[in-house]
């Protein structure tokens, strides 16, 4: 059964869909395009939104058809049922983005169980696709959580784009205490401009664009949210510059200084950002 | 002690978070508390208001002696680290 709407519950019970236009089953449902459309110009960007609404534990069920065994090896681990089923909703989102890209790219079909995405030693997920063992460096994939929704954004890597971040984050939740805990006065004085109803959701925006540039750069926030600062912001197009100070690696002490752009929106009662690393 | 642990429970009662009975002190942030990046930001901002505004090297939290990151600490360490650069009278 074919699931036609990104906002139906996560029908595990009805079977899962299948690609469009082709009989092939797996999970896919509509990708979710918002953020692509927010990184204009950019090919290959395949997006995907995972909403859990069934206080059930469907992982479990699950696990066997959606994880290979590398896959239910680390979920198997996790501490919690909470943890395991959010990391179930990320893998789930992000084998959809892949699927959806493979099938964009290399007009492929894959098969649920030939996509695999585990942790590299960064903790950034990893794709591989066994039936293209070729695919094992050209897809960048990034995960991220808000509430009981998981997104996942899937790219082909090319000399323009090697790494892709997203990050959502609820519109509606509390977020007393992020100005002054994630900025520094300089970056939240750039929305001096923006009218006080709007201003709360365009902090969150600015958050979630310093997580995707962490994320696109395979570091995080390297425990400090002032390793990305806020340099610019164009409140119309949804465009956020960010100077990222990225830690060396294990070989090196020294740090790079690199700005990068983000894109932002909001779209389903989350905010959103999506970054590339060229 | 107490100060932390009510700025815990402020950054947990969003929606999408559980606040536990008890918040132990050997409690992780993220891997026991489900703590996410911006559930610490809060906690940080949360807990420089508190402190009426006080400068905190909250970017030296997540790293050790040794200049090394840290993916994660616990609440005790926090409040260590708090004891280290205010008054304890505060805390």
């Amino acid at each position: 059964m074919k699931e036609d709407s990104v906002s139906d519950p996560f029908r595990l019970s009805l079977g899962f869909g299948s690609l469009p236009g082709h009989p092939v089953k797996g999970i896919v449902r509509n990708s979710w395009n918002q953020p692509t459309l927010a990184a204009t110009g950019l090919r290959g960007w395949c997006c995907q939104c995972v909403d859990e609404f069934r206080p059930i534990a469907w992982d479990r069920i699950a696990a066997p058809y959606v994880l290979l065994e590398p896959e239910w090896k680390v979920w198997h681990h996790l501490p919690n049922a909470t943890a395991r089923r959010r990391w179930m909703r990320g893998r789930v989102a992000a084998k959809d983005a892949v699927r959806l890209l493979l099938l964009d790219c290399y007009g492929y079909v894959a098969p649920l169980e030939s996509i695999g995405i585990l942790p590299a030693e960064g903790g950034q997920p990893q794709v591989t696709c066994t039936a293209l063992p070729q695919t094992r460096n050209l897809i960048s994939v990034s995960i991220s959580h808000c509430g009981n929704s998981s997104v996942a954004l899937a790219v082909e890597r090319s000399k323009f784009c090697h790494d892709v971040g997203i990050d959502v984050a609820s519109l509606t939740d509390n977020h007393d205490g992020l100005a002054e805990g994630g900025f520094v006065s300089a970056e939240t004085a750039l929305l001096d401009d923006c009218p006080d109803e709007e201003r709360p959701g365009w902090l969150l925006r600015l958050w979630c664009a310093k997580e995707a540039v962490g994320k696109a750069f395979g570091v995080g926030l390297a425990g400090n949210p002032l390793n990305h600062i806020v340099r610019q912001v164009d409140l119309t197009r949804g465009d956020v510059e960010i100077e990222s100070h990225i830690p060396g690696d294990t070989t090196t002490s020294s740090s790079s200084i690199t700005c990068v752009m983000a894109h932002v929106g909001h779209d389903r009662g989350m905010a959103f950002a999506v970054a590339k690393r060229g | 002690m107490h100060d932390v642990t009510m700025a815990i429970r402020q950054v947990m009662s969003a929606p999408s978070g559980t606040v536990p009975a008890m918040i132990q002190p050997d409690a992780l942030l993220g891997a026991d508390l489900g703590l996410s990046s911006l559930a610490v930001a809060r906690l940080a901002g949360l807990l420089h208001k508190r402190f009426n505004g006080k400068p905190l090297p909250f970017h030296t939290l997540f790293v050790d002696s040794s200049g090394a990151m840290l993916h994660d600490i616990s609440v005790s360490t926090l409040v260590a680290f708090l004891d280290r650069h205010l008054h304890r009278d505060n805390l």
